[in-house]
């Protein structure tokens, strides 16, 4: 697979390089594996310091699984994970943990991520304790300062957390990752669970955060317009690969992926006289146990130039404009040759097809 | 916005719901079994209980092994000896006192060192999971196919010169089974939790994970299961006192109290009906409090909260 080089010349701070994480399927007492989900397969992507990578995709498509790989809560099948030039899938026990603070995670689900029998100073202060960060009086000064900086009283780190909302909740969150003050926050779906307007405010506070402490963030997320407001870059999976990946701008702009081209028609918008053309994809994304061969994405392809090659040859992630990635060997320019693709049962040479800009000419 | 129509109101997103969480306190427990008729009888007849039990030596007017002498053999209860006497002339009153001391103190130790046991064992299995966690949990299935009683029986007669403290170890140790299940089944819920990974992801060990996010979880269903222990453990040292067994005589306890009078049981009912009522008393004001408790864990399953 093509590896994305260095967007801006600057080194990244996380590197990870073909990524798997494989589920086996047991069956019965001492079953062998009868089968394998692909959940991650062969990811490449590369987090620079201080920007934030958008990772969008339907339910299903890895992206979760992508995240908790890459922090190793989830251990991955294979590829490489580096991080800040340390191979980080090659710590071990104190090593891996000392490392840990400069990764942290913010989930999803405000009411499962914090432990309901611990204080919310408690659970903030546990980083600060496990690293040797601050003890005692100290520890609690910096729990104060830490809950300021997400915008809550410090009053409240006596307090448990069945007494906040699921916003004041997602701050705490956020909190206990700031602790160990990292240099990477993984992102996984934080505004998913919450109404609108708490959305908002958080989103906001993540942004200020990026700006006073330059972190950086990996926002997983399937809400096109959060990750369009959040993410300088974007990539887009499915079915356990990154299918696109380019700059926010380029990617809203011009998609070249049919499946990122398909993307935007999913979500609503809130003026119902607005005509707009629509790529409604038929059937539902394939198992990740059973993933098509060749472009994972051909059963459901609308790119006209579609035919028998594109389920045989898988198609590389490559470079089509400056720092525009991405996965589709009809979409020229490609790197798979024109005698390859007939080799292989091609009948439609590649050809450029952009439905979404052809909608803005019209409209 | 005093002024703004009520229908605005209506495009404001409803705060969050908070979920309700059984938290489970110690005031919860507490309250649960206190805020209840039957709970507060149970604690009232045990805090006597155990009271009794440790002024034993304020109140009895004799000593334990006392010999009253052969006049005195075999006495219904009366005035001078309200529980009346036993076969060997002994006052039936101050061996039940000291008898409750050796019963109840058997009861809650070997009960907590069920508990303790088996929630270290199942909460270490259900965490770790894979290979630590079949080993563990088919080790207990292995000790879990032999009965109890027969496995006590076993130790107890191979075990001569039995102190206390040794019967205290024996029916702790075959107690904890149960308990490690139920502990495992409650670490297997949690494991999966995002706090798990949020510790997890921070750097937290293992070891301090364990110990202070699963065990915590499965503290719950674990206290519940010790106080019914409790109850059995009662039970069951009675019994093996009763076979001889248990607590090695002249030492009182009420398992052997009922077997001094089981010779002549028509005659002496008064050896059978203190002990039996204190064992059954007793029993039922335990289990009455470890039912109050699972109120605290099933809020939804049982009514009367």
């Amino acid at each position: 697979m093509t590896v994305p080089p260095s967007a801006r010349g600057a080194t990244p701070l996380l590197s990870v390089r073909n990524l798997a994480t494989h589920f086996p399927v047991r069956t019965g007492l001492f079953g062998r594996p009868k089968a394998v989900v692909r959940a991650v397969d062969g990811v490449s992507l590369d987090v620079y310091p201080g920007e934030t990578l958008g990772i969008v995709g339907e339910s299903g498509c890895g992206k979760t699984t992508l995240g908790r790989s890459i922090l190793r809560l989830i251990e991955p099948t294979a590829g490489t994970i580096e991080f800040d030039g340390v191979d980080f899938r090659a710590l071990r026990g104190a090593a891996l943990r000392g490392m840990r603070r400069h990764l942290q995670i913010i989930f999803q689900d405000p009411f499962s991520s914090l432990n309901p029998r611990l204080t919310v100073g408690t659970t903030i202060k546990e980083g600060l304790l496990v690293h040797r960060i601050a003890e005692g009086a100290a520890a609690d000064a910096r729990v104060a300062k830490l809950l300021d900086e997400v915008g809550m009283q410090p009053a409240y780190a006596s307090r448990y957390p069945h007494e906040f909302s699921g916003g004041q909740r997602q701050r705490i969150g956020i909190a206990r990752a700031l602790a160990v003050e990292p240099k990477l926050i993984v992102c996984d779906e934080p505004v998913s669970a919450l109404d609108v307007s708490v959305q908002a405010q958080v989103i906001n506070l993540l942004k200020d955060l990026q700006k006073s402490r330059g972190l950086a963030y990996l926002f997983i997320a399937h809400d096109l317009s959060v990750v369009e407001h959040m993410a300088d870059r974007v990539a887009v999976m499915y079915l356990g690969r990154v299918m696109e990946l380019a700059s926010a701008g380029d990617l809203y702009r011009e998609p070249l992926m049919p499946y990122t081209q398909a993307l935007p028609s999913a979500v609503p918008t809130p003026d119902p006289e607005r005509k707009r053309m629509r790529i409604v994809l038929s059937g539902d994304p394939p198992s990740p146990a059973n993933p098509p061969s060749g472009c994972v994405f051909h059963p459901r392809c609308h790119h006209p130039a579609r035919d028998a090659s594109c389920s045989v040859i898988a198609p590389p992630l490559e470079e089509k404009a400056a720092q525009h990635w991405c996965a589709c060997f009809k979409q020229p320019p490609t790197v798979v040759p024109w005698d390859a693709q007939k080799g292989a049962g091609g009948t439609h040479p590649p050809e450029r097809h952009l439905p979404v800009q052809a909608l803005h000419q019209r409209g | 916005m005093a002024d703004t129509p009520a229908v605005a109101n209506l495009a404001i997103a409803p705060p969050a719901t908070v979920v309700a969480e059984t938290v489970g306190t110690t005031r919860d427990y507490w309250r649960a079994i206190w805020g209840n008729t039957g709970g507060k009888v149970a604690i009232a007849f045990l805090s006597l209980l155990i009271l009794l039990a440790l002024l034993a030596s304020v109140i009895a007017a004799h000593s334990p092994s006392e010999l009253l002498g052969p006049e005195l053999t075999s006495r219904p209860p009366s005035w001078a000896y309200p529980f009346g006497t036993d076969v060997l002339s002994r006052d039936v009153l101050t061996r039940m006192l000291y008898g409750t001391r050796i019963s109840l103190r058997i009861a809650l130790l070997a009960a907590t060192l069920s508990g303790v046991v088996g929630l270290l064992w199942g909460a270490t299995a259900g965490y770790l999971g894979g290979a630590i966690d079949a080993l563990l949990m088919r080790s207990v299935d292995m000790f879990l196919a032999i009965p109890r009683v027969l496995l006590v029986l076993t130790v107890v007669s191979l075990w001569p010169d039995l102190s206390p403290d040794g019967l205290v170890l024996v029916l702790g140790l075959t107690g904890w089974f149960g308990v490690s299940r139920l502990a495992r089944a409650q670490a297997l819920g949690i494991r999966h939790r995002e706090f798990v990974s949020a510790a997890h992801a921070l750097g937290v060990s293992r070891y301090r994970v364990l110990v202070r996010h699963v065990v915590p979880h499965a503290l719950g269903p674990v206290l519940v299961a010790t106080t019914i222990g409790v109850g059995h453990v009662l039970v069951l040292e009675a019994g093996l006192s009763f076979l001889g067994l248990g607590v090695r005589p002249p030492t009182p306890t009420w398992g052997s109290i009922i077997a001094d009078g089981s010779e002549s049981y028509q005659v002496t009912w008064w050896l059978t009906v203190f002990p039996g009522m204190a064992l059954i008393g007793t029993s039922l004001a335990v289990n009455a409090i470890a039912h109050r408790l699972r109120v605290v864990i099933h809020p939804r399953q049982l009514p009367g909260r």
